[in-house]
């Protein structure tokens, strides 16, 4: 994952967040859970993420550090 | 004896003023009601009286909506106004909470202000500001350049910020929440009972009033075509959602109506309603989304939400659903959804504030959350977290929404649901 960008590290991060959590069981019961459509969350983990905003609001949601995004 | 012209105004504007305050006693306003907007989306108010003529169309839609007959308007009937007051103490406890609500934005000395306002004049002295601007704006430069070394470019050296502005929250305290919402409950049942006895019969007119006031303040649409269900309305859409496979069970309540009153009400701004995990379990029995909105709430009130123009941003366009949008140019929403199958929700509130705002007002700002200090959370920190957990935790209960039929659909059979249901709910507002 090191040669990733900084957004494609941030969207495998989530991609790996939603696997490994047990508040979801899978990526559509996420975006339920999260008040998102499921393309979006879909767009997120394939496309990556740029908003400092949106990151910040997904550490909160899983209880995560913002830098965890990027690791 | 014939009323004088004088006497006859006086007389029409004493009705303006009583139907004024029947709308402002359930906390709603005429003017929501009743505007025309121009190009500019600038209303204009549609009065009862024009030039001292009734307006027999306004006088039956807003006898309608309060669950009044236009008589009871007309006579300037106190008790028939205060109908749904009296039956709900929820009303009464709503225009409480929602004062309280509004002074906790300012902080101490705000009544103060508010009085002296009444008193002297909107100019005679300025709210308090509860928070340092000038500290919040300072912090988030910190909470930039921190960012900026994950996510590089976020930080942009040398460049202004401008139009700054921040959003958060605070709780407040309401220790009568349960009371006020055993009333709402009582009112989520009522509507609910009235909905399907509506479904397998007709109701009969208090049960009509009743019925007709409740979709108006709890602000209920139809789930496809965000049209309100008012009683004509719905029996004309009963044997539609039939042959639709509905069978009129009361667990069909949110895959066909939405309460978009939910939106807007938000108990967990108080402290008691944070305490209280059995209240907030069963409210959230009958709103699954309060969980997602209480967990948002929680965050709004540990942080402050900053956004701001770089003014060297470049206009980054959107992804989807808006750089569809963009890309597809003029189309209509029912074009746009048979074109792209998009979530027809997203697509509408996007719309509603490409509307209010223009594309270009979306464009280019950025957004980022800035923590509080402990002093700014003034002892808020325990409810943040409590709130957090209590909207954090899927197992503890909350009925899920059913989308899986809606969701089975196609986005031309979803379209041509929406137009069906659109047609018959205008057909019927013009009965």
């Amino acid at each position: 994952m090191s040669n990733l960008s900084p957004r494609m590290k941030a969207g495998q991060k989530l991609r790996a967040l939603i696997a490994e959590s047990e508040r979801c069981k899978s990526q559509e019961d996420f975006a339920e859970q999260y008040g998102a459509d499921v393309r979006t969350i879909s767009r997120y983990i394939n496309n990556g993420i740029k908003d400092v905003d949106l990151i910040q609001d997904l550490a909160d949601w899983f209880g995560v550090e913002f830098a965890d995004f990027f690791q | 004896m014939a009323k004088s012209k004088k006497q006859q105004r006086q007389e029409n504007a004493q009705i303006t003023m009583f139907l004024d305050d029947c709308f402002e006693r359930y906390s709603m306003k005429y003017e929501w009601f009743f505007a025309e907007y121009d190009g500019d989306n600038k209303p204009t108010v549609l009065p009862l009286f024009q030039d001292g003529v009734i307006s027999e169309k306004i006088l039956v839609r807003a006898a309608e909506i309060l669950g009044m007959t236009p008589d009871e308007i007309l006579s300037q009937n106190k008790e028939a106004a205060l109908r749904w007051y009296k039956k709900y103490p929820f009303f009464a406890h709503l225009l409480h909470f929602h004062n309280l609500r509004v002074g906790s934005f300012h902080g101490e000395g705000f009544f103060t202000a508010h009085l002296m306002k009444a008193i002297f004049g909107e100019n005679s002295c300025d709210y308090p500001e509860r928070y340092d601007e000038a500290a919040i704006r300072t912090r988030m430069i910190e909470v930039l350049k921190n960012a900026d070394s994950f996510l590089p470019g976020t930080y942009h050296e040398g460049a202004e910020i401008l139009d700054f502005r921040y959003e958060t929250e605070q709780f407040f305290s309401y220790p009568a929440i349960r009371e006020m919402l055993e009333s709402f409950f009582d009112i989520i049942t009522r509507i609910k009972t009235l909905f399907f006895k509506a479904w397998k019969e007709n109701l009969d007119e208090p049960e009509i009033m009743e019925y007709n006031f409740l979709v108006t303040f709890l602000d209920i649409t139809d789930v496809l075509c965000c049209a309100p269900v008012y009683y004509t309305g719905l029996k004309r859409l009963v044997p539609i959602y039939r042959e639709e496979g509905y069978r009129g069970d009361e667990e069909e309540f949110s895959e066909l109506v939405l309460v978009k009153f939910f939106r807007r009400f938000k108990p967990w701004a108080c402290k008691e309603f944070a305490e209280n995990a059995d209240l907030a379990q069963r409210y959230v029995s009958i709103n699954p989304n309060a969980k997602n909105a209480m967990f948002e709430y929680g965050r709004l009130v540990k942080y402050f939400l900053c956004s701001f123009k770089w003014s060297d941003a470049e206009i980054d366009p959107y992804e989807s659903p808006e750089d569809v949008f963009e890309q597809l140019g003029n189309m209509t929403m029912e074009e746009l959804i048979r074109e792209t199958d998009q979530d027809i929700i997203e697509l509408q509130n996007y719309q509603e504030t490409v509307n209010k705002t223009g594309v270009g007002e979306l464009a280019g700002w950025t957004h980022i959350a800035v923590p509080k200090s402990s002093e700014e959370l003034n002892g808020d920190g325990i409810y943040v977290e409590k709130l957090i957990r209590l909207g954090g935790v899927p197992s503890k209960g909350g009925v899920r929404i059913n989308r899986s039929r809606e969701n089975s659909l196609s986005g031309s059979e979803r379209l041509n649901r929406i137009l069906v249901h659109k047609n018959v709910l205008r057909e019927a507002s013009y009965e």
